[in-house]
Order: structure tokens, then C-alpha cells, then sequence
């Protein structure tokens, strides 16, 4: 028996918006495969996106409840539009959307995302179904060329990772949105990254079960 | 249109996880805390081969759904852990884990993982000794607490332990009542058995079925030379046999401690589901506060990265097998591939020696 709180999850997660447009493999036959690093520069700053957001979502509460308040009657959910939330969900998605260095690994069946400091993000394309994880659930999908894992986890928290690549693959994003059961606004964190070839470093490492991780000089082969 | 996809990709979410019929046997709930019978006196043991355990793809209750590569590491992990147990107890010969079924055996135990969460364990187990006589067919099924977890820091120490004590100290009871002629047959038919591998032409005749059993007719002379190679032959496969065994052995060493961790997170965030409040990964926090979210992803994130972490050892185990160079009879053999590969090259190779050396005109 799946427990309650696992099968909330999957509820969860085939209740909110359905990006699932299309069953078959690799639709717009997309390749993100390749080494990719962090462009500061052209990805969202944590902090700057957080005091941006929280200017217009404060704005817009003003101006709902100016509206509200010529009508003479105030119907603001202070649960469902409070700006601390903004905060909390903009700090979430910035420690979620972490990893400065990428390495996909991508065939006709599947892709593997691997992150630095973070889980592998892993997509069966044959099997695109939402199932059971660790605690909550996950499925990944297309939304036309664009690829999507979403996590649902308990308390109503919900991950989505939405995966573009630019056309000359010189880009590739990754839109990181938390969403929390009950909160109207949620809060989405762009990284963008850019191809760089591995091995250049100072050191080349190579994990062996029998000589664990060993680390040499000269990265590039 | 939204509502249908909506409610279809509800439906396909559950199609993954279906109700798996229990099997038929009765399920035997372990008691806690059961010791191992370990042997006093000892006439020697009948060797036990462990075939590599099977796994459902969909094992309900287990939070192993979409981790194929936590079972596949338990597939091979937990026939290692009863192996140990077998040869703790001091009532059997050489106890080996192998990957592929061996009618030759003279136990054999095949098992089938039908829940394995870090809460609750339940095998599936059936053993046969090479008569066909079938020793033990039953669903063992034990329920860790918190208390199987305290005893070690690192949670190596199997919380399970108490089912494997069972299902040696089961094995112990039929095998103590065995008699000579019992353990003699046994013995004689599993290399009879052995040789209708080789060469079912020569050695039919001394077996015939009984039913679900097989019935020694009489053996070949002693110094029948096609029974004389046929022992030689096997004693060629134990070495070889070992060689397989010690990869087992060095996975359950490497990778048991991180497997021995997964568990752990397993039994952690099964119990926190169970017990409420959502998951404990928020371990204190106020549910619902920010702290709490990013506990529980914290916690979510841990466990997914120790998963990859299974999942990476697990792979390297298979991709780095080393070859095995062994020889027989004056002839070098090196062998490539998985384990699995290279026991089968191995029973095709001893085949093909056996045919060349006493059926040459084939």
C-alpha cells in the first residue's frame, strides 16, 4: 500500500498545472548533453530577484487592497498573499537551484543531469511517470522542447525544474520555481549556463572502487 | 482537457506501484531478538549455494520504486548477509553466494525480495537440497524499531539480523534431522547431478525422477574414469566458484556501509510518514515554517544524493569485474565480462573439456 502522505504527493503532483503535453520520447528530439558551467552574468541574482519581487508583489497588494478598499470591503488572505513568503521561497529556491557546474549525460532513452553539490536529476524518457521517491514523489515530462522534473514533497512543497537550451546551444537555462500549498505567489530562480570543456583544470580526478577517488596533475588528456 | 490529463497522469502515477499478490506460503513474523543456534559438534556440513535473490520490479510498501539500482544492490547484498549467517552458525560446509541457479548444488537457496524498506524486510525463501527434497518454503518477514537501529552508530549491524538467525536456525532443524544415509544421498546425487550436466548421456541412467525428487538408481564405479573427471571438474568449479563468491564478499564489504546508510534514511522517513506530522525530516521544526521546508528538502536532497551514491558504486561494480585467470588441466582460462558473463563462459568452458576429453568423437 502506498502510504497517505506518498499518495498526497502524487496527487500533488498530477494536480498542479499538467506539463505533460506529449507521450512520445524526446518529441522536438532536444540533445542539453555536454559540460556546462554557471553565466553569472546572465543568470538571476538570489537576493537582487527576491527585493525585486517582493517591490512588485508588495505593489501588487497595495493596489488590491486600494481596489478593495473603494469597494469598502478588505478580503486580503494574509496566508495566501504575505510578503515573508516571498523571502522564504525566493531563499529556498536559491539553495534548491544551486550547482554552478552541470555534466548531462544524454541518449535516445534517457538523460542524467549531474550536479555539483546536488542530486542527479534522471529522466527515463520511456517511462515519464510520476512514482514514488524517497519522501513525496517525482516525474519528469515535456513541455514541448522544454524539460521538466517536478518533486512534490510533504507540507505542500513543490519543485519544478524547467530545462531550455538556446537554438546554437551556447545557453542552456534552468528555471527553478518553489511553489507552497496555500501561498498564491510562487517563486522562480533562472540559472543560466554555459558549455566549457572539462579537464583543464589542475587536477583530473576518476572515482574506482578499487583505488576510491584518485586526483592527478594535468587535467587535459 | 486539463482535468482528463490531470486525472490520467494520477492514474499512470499509480499503475507503478499495483498490489503484488502475496505468494501462497504463510508469512512467518520474526520474534525479536532471536539467537543464532550455532553448531556444538559437527560431522561435516553439506555445502549451500545462495543464487543471487530475485526482486520485483514493483514491491509494494518499498520506497525503492524508482531506485532499480538499490535493488539490484540488494539483490546481491542480502544473499551475502545470510551467507555470513550460514557460516556463523557452523552447521554447513562451504556456504557460497552464485549468480545463476545450480541443480547441483547440494543445498541450494534461491529467495525473492518481496518488501524491503528500512522499517520492514520480508523473503521470500525456498530450499531445496540436490534430491528435490524442498527443506524450507516460506515468507520471513521481520519489522525493524528504533532500537535495531541504536545498537550501531553507523547502522551496519543488519537490523534485520533476526530473520537471518531464523532462517539458519530453520535450516539447522532439517539438516540436524538428516541421518547418514540421508546426508550420503544428498552428497551422491548432487554430484550424479553434476555429471548429467556434463554428459546427460552417461549419467541419466543413474537418477530417475520421483515425482517433485529425483532418486540416486546407484552410482558409478569409483574409479569409473567419467566419474573421476567429473570430480575433477568440480573441484575446478569450487575454486572457481570461490573466485565468484569473494566479488560478492567485496561488494557486501564496500558497498554494505553505504547501503547500511540508505536503510537508515529508509527507516527514518518511512517511520516520520507513519508517525505523522509528515515526514520527521523536519525533526522538531514547526511544521509548516520555512525552517521545516528546508528540512525536509535537506532531507530529501541527502537522501536522493546517497541513492546516487549507491547508484555509482553499484555501476563500478559491475564495469570493473576484474577478469579471472584461473586454469585447468594444464590450460590457462581468462575470463571477461560481469560476473554473471563469466560464470557462464565458465560452465560452457568445463562442458566443452568435459566433451573433449571423454566424448572426443562429438
Amino acid at each position: 500500500m502506498l502510504s497517505s502522505g506518498i499518495r498526497l504527493c502524487l496527487l500533488l503532483l498530477a494536480s498542479l498545472p499538467c506539463f505533460v503535453l506529449a507521450s512520445e520520447i524526446n518529441p522536438h528530439d532536444v540533445d542539453f548533453s555536454g559540460d556546462w558551467e554557471l553565466d553569472y552574468q546572465l543568470s538571476d541574482h538570489p537576493s537582487e530577484k527576491i527585493r525585486r519581487v517582493y517591490i512588485e508583489t508588495k505593489s501588487a497588494i497595495e493596489r488590491e487592497l486600494q481596489r478593495q478598499g473603494n469597494r469598502g470591503r478588505v478580503l486580503m488572505d494574509p496566508q495566501r498573499l504575505n510578503l515573508s513568503s516571498i523571502v522564504g521561497l525566493g531563499r529556498l529556491a536559491e539553495r534548491i537551484a544551486q550547482a554552478t557546474v552541470l555534466n548531462v549525460d544524454q541518449d535516445t532513452g534517457h538523460i542524467e543531469i549531474h550536479r555539483n553539490d546536488d542530486f542527479t536529476l534522471i529522466c527515463n524518457f520511456r517511462d515519464m511517470q510520476a512514482r514514488e521517491s524517497v519522501i513525496g514523489a517525482e516525474v519528469c515530462s515535456w513541455d514541448e522542447d522544454q524539460l521538466i522534473f517536478e518533486i512534490g514533497l510533504p507540507d505542500g512543497l513543490h519543485v519544478l525544474q524547467k530545462l531550455s537550451i538556446a537554438k546554437d546551444r551556447s545557453r542552456l537555462n534552468i528555471a527553478t520555481t518553489v511553489r507552497i500549498a496555500g501561498i498564491r505567489f510562487p517563486f522562480t530562480l533562472n540559472r543560466v549556463y554555459m558549455p566549457f570543456e572539462p579537464g583543464e583544470g589542475l587536477y583530473r580526478c576518476e572515482h574506482t572502487i578499487a583505488k576510491q577517488t584518485t586526483c592527478t596533475l594535468g587535467g587535459s588528456q | 482537457m486539463r482535468v482528463l490529463l490531470c486525472l490520467l497522469l494520477w492514474l499512470a502515477g499509480c499503475t507503478t506501484v499495483p498490489e503484488e499478490p502475496e505468494p501462497s506460503v504463510l508469512a512467518v513474523l520474526v520474534a525479536e531478538s532471536l539467537a543464532l543456534d550455532v553448531a556444538t559438534s559437527g560431522r561435516g556440513g553439506l555445502n549451500v549455494n545462495i543464487r543471487v535473490f530475485e526482486s520485483d520490479q514493483t514491491t509494494p510498501g518499498s520506497i525503492y520504486l524508482a531506485a532499480a539500482q538499490v535493488r539490484s544492490v540488494e539483490q546481491r547484498y542480502l544473499p551475502y548477509v545470510l551467507k555470513t549467517t550460514l557460516d556463523r552458525s557452523g552447521h554447513w560446509g562451504a556456504v557460497r553466494v552464485v549468480p545463476r541457479n545450480d541443480p547441483s548444488a547440494e543445498i541450494l537457496v534461491v529467495g525473492r525480495v518481496v518488501v524491503s524498506t528500512g522499517v520492514e524486510l520480508k523473503l521470500h525463501l525456498r530450499v531445496v537440497d540436490a534430491t528435490g527434497r524442498v527443506w524450507i518454503d516460506q515468507v520471513y518477514h521481520d519489522v525493524a524499531d528504533d532500537i535495531d537501529y541504536a545498537t550501531d552508530p553507523n547502522f551496519v549491524i543488519d537490523p534485520f539480523r533476526d530473520l537471518y538467525h531464523r532462517v539458519a536456525n530453520d535450516m539447522a532443524v532439517v539438516a540436524s534431522q538428516l541421518n547418514e544415509q540421508d546426508h550420503e544421498e544428498i552428497v551422491n546425487t548432487a554430484t550424479v547431478r553434476y555429471g548429467q550436466l556434463l554428459s546427460s548421456q552417461a549419467f541419466n541412467r543413474y537418477l530417475i525422477p520421483d515425482g517433485q525428487r529425483v532418486r540416486l538408481t546407484g552410482l558409478p564405479a569409483a574409479d569409473d574414469p567419467l566419474y573421476l573427471g567429473v570430480q575433477k571438474i568440480r573441484e575446478s568449479e569450487y575454486l572457481f566458484t570461490d573466485s565468484v563468491d569473494a566479488y560478492y564478499e567485496s561488494l557486501y564489504r564496500t558497498l554494505g556501509p553505504i547501503y547500511a546508510w540508505w536503510r537508515y534514511y529508509s527507516f527514518e522517513l518511512v517511520m516520520g510518514n507513519e508517525r505523522l506530522a509528515g515526514i520527521d525530516a523536519t525533526r522538531g521544526a514547526t511544521r509548516g515554517s520555512w525552517y521545516a521546508m528546508e528540512r525536509t528538502y535537506k532531507t530529501f536532497k541527502e537522501a536522493k544524493m546517497n541513492q546516487d551514491a549507491l547508484r555509482e558504486l553499484s555501476e563500478s561494480f559491475d564495469r570493473e569485474t576484474a577478469p579471472t585467470t584461473t586454469e585447468i588441466a594444464g590450460r590457462v582460462v581468462r575470463l571477461n565480462g560481469t560476473i554473471d558473463t563469466q560464470y557462464e563462459a565458465w560452465r560452457r568452458i568445463l562442458a566443452e573439456m568435459y566433451d573433449e576429453e571423454f566424448n572426443p568423437e562429438r
